[in-house]
Parts: structure tokens; C-alpha cells; sequence
């Protein structure tokens, strides 16, 4: 009796012909996840933008990359969500506060935080070190704790990319709960300061 | 009696194939798993082409392991079993007339085996009965009473009763 015979080998296709094909699957599968995984950002190479707006073109954020000019800066993300959105309030708690590290309310949005809670002071040295220009701030209690970033007599470079209310204020203002703004934070990464690098981009 | 085959030598000529089989396969395995981890492990942020170097590697190994445990290896360890059963087996010994071979063939112990139509005489009766061997016997002969050894219908000795 053979025992390679093409024979058995196509007798035997017709009932293991379905391993054949769910083996490419997994491969697929498995081999995409695993180098997904394998390579996918840290969190000292991305930075995750959290936006209280509509994003009419999302492609500002290779924009925002090619200015920052740090090769540790991998990727730039966008979440959005809009303050008429029924899960607005979770999302901000969620995503924005979280996962986020920087953030773009409006201030119909802010008048309900208590800042010094969720967001970084901005301190002297911050605006020494990584701003280039006199900025207006957000005052919570007589502390600022975010920058202007359009409103009704200032345009922003990023009105092309996001649909802002117009009657509203947009400020920009920075989570104390990201990785990626140096010590000053919940976090103590001092070598890691990439949001704090990302705001004289935005602010333009 | 005339046997059709050794059923010890085969069972140990079945089971030496068998372990360079595992052999074999355990060899291409390594050098596989050697190769997809290596690729893995060396790729950089842009990992397209160790991805898809990967993903064919993977293909190549999940068929070629789908095709031995399913062919090769599923055949030898089923002759293997058939040939160790047949050493410790009762044999049953009686007269048939061998009338053809059928066109189909027929599985048993997982083995694949040519079918002789036969007709056996016992004390005032005949009756038909198909007897199961995997390779056809050039000598054997038809037409004629001769004495069979079977068990559980594989022919294993016969003897032509003149």
C-alpha cells in the first residue's frame, strides 16, 4: 500500500479541504495580531488628541507630525465626540480624561470641570520652554490651565480640519493624566515631554 | 499454507517508517518554527514583508501538517496498528471458491483494501462472502476450492486443496 499516493490525497481533500482553508485564516489572523502587537506604539510615541468637535478632515495630524519634528513621534490620534452627543459626558471621563493627552473643549464644555482636577497647570516653565508666543489662558480659581485657541476674533490654523461652533470659545488645555509631559504630571517620565512639544503646533 | 504476508515483519518494517516519518516531520517543523520566529523577532515598525513572509511560512507548515497527519502518517500508524493486531489475532481457517475481484475497494482498520467475491461451502450449505486483501495475489487462483486463513475477513494464508 502507497503511502504517498495522489490518489488518497485527493480522496482525502474533499473531507479536510475546510482545514486547508481555515489554516490561511489563522495564519492571517494570528500573524497580523501578533506583530500588531509586537509593534505597536508605546505610549511615549504616540499622542492622542480628544476633541469636543466635529472633524470635517482628520488629515492634520500627519500635519502636526512633519511640524513637531521629534522622530520619537510616531503617530498623532484623533478622537472626537460632540457635546450633543448623548454619551458625550462618559467619553470626556473616558477617553479625554484617560486616555487623552491633550484636549480641545469648548467653554460651554469646561464651565463644568473643575480643571485643577483633570488638567496641568500651566506653569512658568511650560510656557518658557515650549511656547513661542504670549498666549491667552483658560483661569480656573486664578490658575491657568489652558490656551486659547480660537474664537469669534481669533481663527485657528485648524478651522479647515475641525467644524467649531463659531459662537463658541475653543481652548486647549493639557490631561494630567498623560505620560508625555514630562514630571509634571500623575506620571513621573520626566525624559518623555511629547504633548508638551505638540503646543506651539496647535496653537499655531 | 501459503502466506499472503508477514504480518511481524511488516508490523516492524511499518513501525522503522514510521518513526523516520516523526522524524521528518519534527526536522521540518524546527526549521519552520526557526524561520517564523526569526523573522518575527528581527522585524522593524515597517514589517510588511516579515509579515507576509510569515503568513506563507505559516500556510506552508499548516498544510504540509494537515497533509501528514492526514495522509502519510494516518496510513502508516493505521498499517502499523492492522499488522500488531494481526500477531495476536485468531486466525479462522475454511474452504472458499475465489470467484473475482470487485471493482470497488473497501476501508477497514483505516487501510484501503482490494475485495474478492468468494463463495464458502459449510457442511450442506453455500453462502457468499467477501474477502478483503491489500495487495492482489497474482497466484492465487480462481474458480477452485482452496483453503483460506482469514481474520475478520482479511485473507492472510491460502492453500490450494488440489
Amino acid at each position: 500500500m502507497k503511502i504517498f499516493s495522489w490518489q488518497n490525497f485527493k480522496k482525502r481533500l474533499a473531507y479536510d479541504w475546510i482545514y486547508y482553508v481555515l489554516s490561511i485564516v489563522l495564519s492571517i489572523v494570528l500573524w497580523r495580531g501578533a506583530f500588531g502587537l509586537l509593534h505597536r506604539y508605546k505610549f511615549y510615541e504616540k499622542i492622542e488628541l480628544f476633541i469636543a468637535a466635529n472633524i470635517v478632515d482628520d488629515s492634520f495630524n500627519e500635519e502636526i507630525i512633519l511640524q513637531v519634528n521629534d522622530p520619537s513621534l510616531k503617530s498623532f490620534e484623533l478622537n472626537q465626540a460632540l457635546p450633543s452627543d448623548s454619551a458625550f459626558a462618559s467619553k470626556l471621563q473616558y477617553v479625554g480624561y484617560q486616555y487623552s493627552d491633550l484636549l480641545i473643549l469648548s467653554e460651554s464644555v469646561i464651565s463644568n470641570i473643575a480643571c485643577d482636577e483633570v488638567f496641568l497647570l500651566i506653569d512658568q516653565e511650560i510656557k518658557e520652554s515650549y511656547l513661542e508666543k504670549e498666549e491667552e489662558y483658560f483661569l480656573f480659581e486664578e490658575e491657568s490651565y489652558g490656551f486659547l485657541l480660537r474664537d469669534v476674533n481669533k481663527s485657528s490654523w485648524l478651522d479647515e480640519y475641525i467644524n467649531f461652533d463659531i459662537s463658541e470659545k475653543y481652548y486647549l488645555f493639557v490631561s494630567g493624566a498623560s505620560q508625555n509631559i514630562s514630571n509634571k504630571g500623575n506620571y513621573q517620565t520626566p525624559e518623555y515631554d511629547l504633548a508638551l512639544k505638540c503646543l506651539k503646533v496647535l496653537l499655531g | 499454507m501459503k502466506e499472503i504476508f508477514d504480518s511481524t515483519a511488516q508490523y516492524l518494517e511499518s513501525k522503522k517508517k514510521l518513526r523516520q516519518l516523526i522524524v521528518y516531520y519534527f526536522v521540518f517543523s524546527f526549521v519552520i518554527l526557526g524561520a517564523l520566529l526569526t523573522f518575527f523577532l528581527i522585524s522593524n515598525d515597517n514589517y510588511l514583508l516579515p509579515l507576509i513572509i510569515n503568513i506563507v511560512l505559516t500556510i506552508i507548515f499548516a498544510w504540509g501538517s494537515i497533509y501528514f497527519f492526514t495522509n502519510p502518517f494516518k496510513t502508516l500508524y493505521s498499517m502499523n496498528t492492522f499488522f500488531r493486531d494481526l500477531d495476536y489475532s485468531n486466525f479462522l481457517e475454511s474452504e472458499v471458491v475465489i470467484l473475482s475481484v470487485q471493482k470497488r475497494k473497501a476501508f477497514k482498520y483505516g487501510l484501503e483494501f482490494f475485495v474478492y467475491e468468494a463463495l464458502e461451502k459449510s457442511e450442506n450449505t453455500t453462502h457468499q462472502r467477501n474477502l478483503y486483501v491489500l495487495e492482489l495475489d497474482e497466484n492465487i487462483v480462481f474458480n477452485k476450492t482452496i483453503k483460506i486463513k482469514t481474520i475478520g475477513n482479511i485473507l492472510v494464508a491460502y492453500e490450494d486443496t488440489k
